[in-house]
């Protein structure tokens, strides 16, 4: 798919860049939020700002709605009002760990994000969206992407 | 129905129908990219038309200009979205939300010089960012050199930078970023007493002994080892200076009526309305193992009950090792020289110098009276 070939360019300039770098954190994500949110500690004003680049070892508190986690390969992930996840990296392997409320995230194809609910992994595949609630259940459901030419639904806009 | 009154209607008909489109959110290709953007497996080109055409309509708006350069960096055509933001901070140089995506931008692509310049232009216009983009420099600048020069004269701007070295406790960046506030005379009392804190809590010692003298314009190795010792300055709540603890239960406060020495000394006013447990006048010092004298002008007033104020030299990383208190300040007396001889221990390179009362066990308990403190020094002896 062309998207996935643009997110993997992407992906691969970032490691460029990082490797250029001999100090720099890389960017691992970027968050948009339409309300206010907290980012390892600081408050973060959305307003005006869409999009805010996020790295290894920060901390999100979803703001009165949701944030949406975009990694760069692609995986989405929709953090619930209020709730908190912590973005880590381990040996150039990356996962993402809910410390409460909840989250819903897609997996990119190829992705090797792992999402964890405290210290559990969740266990989840490419395309399909899958839920998990922090100390509590996981949920799976099939993904249909909009056919291409249409606009996406807005109703959660 | 008259004619005119048919046009008016149908004129208001087809304005309420433009009205309806107009002002639907929904076929704004603005409003349909960013929802796009957040889909899995979004197609970047597809979001980069839409915020093109979004542009297309609104090519005067910065932040369309930011839109598609968000949406160029997305699908990988950086020199597309910088010439985007260009084009947009060229649109408008004065809105901070701009830069800051300018910011974001250089960020997520690595230049991060560039990012550093424009976020400071952030912290130039408000302090809103503060936070978040001081994070942002920890990661991704890591050098607080680095940071100040761009900041430059801004007071306001570095004195904030400096304050969360000191709060995320990034000790040896916050001791650069002091000195360089310092050479700058951008340094103020509030930030060197967190600054001062920041070192003592790290166990450096000299070197918040050194930094702290420099501030205050003192000898490094005066003959009186205790700062302000005759409350000739007002206490700048550094821990190297005197500390003074508020409470509703008693007074402490410089007196500008009373001294031994000079025009000012220190007075503590119990009120009678508590059984108090006293010590809310404190000063740490610095110093090297030996043998001190602790020398200290003292008056009371009235002082009632068994317990009375006062004077301890305490370690306050480990008390048992050592704490000394001299005899009780009790009723009334004029100016008295009290000496106390310590002797400090190599293990003890922290001194706690304290006015403390301790609470009594008696029934009439409730401490009433003043009592009076100057010319205050801690010698070698």
């Amino acid at each position: 798919m062309k998207g996935s070939r643009g997110y993997s360019n992407l992906r691969r300039l970032i490691l460029f860049l990082a490797a250029a770098s001999a100090f720099a954190a890389t960017p691992v994500a970027s968050i948009v939020s339409s309300t206010d949110f907290q980012l390892s500690g600081a408050n973060v004003i959305a307003a005006g700002v869409p999009s805010w680049p996020l790295m290894a070892g920060d901390t999100v508190v979803a703001g009165t709605s949701t944030a949406r986690i975009r990694f760069v390969d692609g995986t989405v992930v929709t953090l619930g009002p209020k709730s908190k996840a912590t973005v880590q990296e381990k040996n150039d392997d990356l996962s993402l760990r809910l410390l409460s409320g909840f989250l819903t995230f897609t997996l990119a194809p190829n992705s090797t994000l792992s999402v964890y609910s405290g210290s559990t992994l969740v266990p989840a595949q490419s395309g399909v969206a899958t839920t998990a609630q922090a100390g509590g259940s996981v949920a799976n459901k099939i993904v249909v992407p909009p056919p291409p030419g249409l606009p996406p639904t807005l109703s959660d806009y | 129905m008259n004619l005119p009154a048919a046009i008016f209607s149908v004129a208001v008909a087809a304005g309420a129908g433009w009205a309806i489109t107009a002002l639907d959110n929904s076929t704004r290709p603005d409003v349909i990219a960013r929802q796009l953007s957040l889909q899995p497996a979004a197609d970047p080109a597809r979001i980069v038309s839409l915020y093109a055409e979004a542009l297309r309509r609104d090519s005067a708006s910065p932040y369309r200009w930011a839109d598609l350069g968000d949406a160029f960096t997305l699908d990988n055509q950086v020199p597309a979205a910088s010439y985007c933001f260009e084009h947009a901070l060229a649109l408008n140089r004065r809105l901070p939300q701009i830069w800051l995506r300018d910011a974001n931008f250089h960020f997520q692509t690595g230049t991060d010089a560039a990012a550093l310049k424009s976020a400071v232009r952030v912290l130039q216009t408000v302090p809103d960012y503060d936070g978040v983009l001081f994070n942002y420099f920890d990661r991704m600048i890591g050098n607080p050199s680095q940071v100040l020069a761009e900041i430059g004269q801004n007071r306001r701007a570095a004195v904030s930078y400096a304050s969360h070295l000191i709060a995320t406790e990034q000790v040896d960046d916050a001791r650069t970023a002091w000195q360089a506030l310092v050479a700058s005379g951008m340094a103020d009392k509030p930030l060197a007493a967190s600054y001062v804190g920041l070192l003592l809590r790290a166990h450096r010692y000299a070197a918040a002994k050194a930094d702290w003298t420099d501030f205050a314009g003192v000898p490094r190795d005066p003959p009186n080892l205790l700062f302000n010792g005759g409350f000739e300055d007002d206490p700048s709540g550094a821990a190297l200076d005197w500390r003074i603890q508020p409470s509703d239960q008693f007074e402490t406060a410089i007196d500008n009526t009373v001294a031994h020495d000079g025009k000012r000394s220190l007075h503590v006013r119990f009120l009678a309305n508590a059984n108090v447990s006293y010590a809310n006048l404190t000063q740490l010092v610095v110093v090297p193992p030996g043998s001190y004298e602790l020398r200290a002008w003292v008056r009371s007033s009235g002082i009632t009950t068994n317990e009375c104020p006062r004077l301890e030299i305490l370690d306050p990383e480990l008390p048992a090792r050592l704490d000394l208190r001299t005899e009780p300040f009790c009723g009334s007396s004029d100016w008295t020289l009290v000496t106390q001889h310590v002797t400090v221990p190599a293990a003890a390179p922290l001194l706690a110098i304290r006015v403390i009362r301790l609470a009594s066990e008696k029934f009439d308990n409730k401490i009433a009276g003043t009592f009076w403190l100057d010319s205050v020094q801690l010698v070698p002896y």
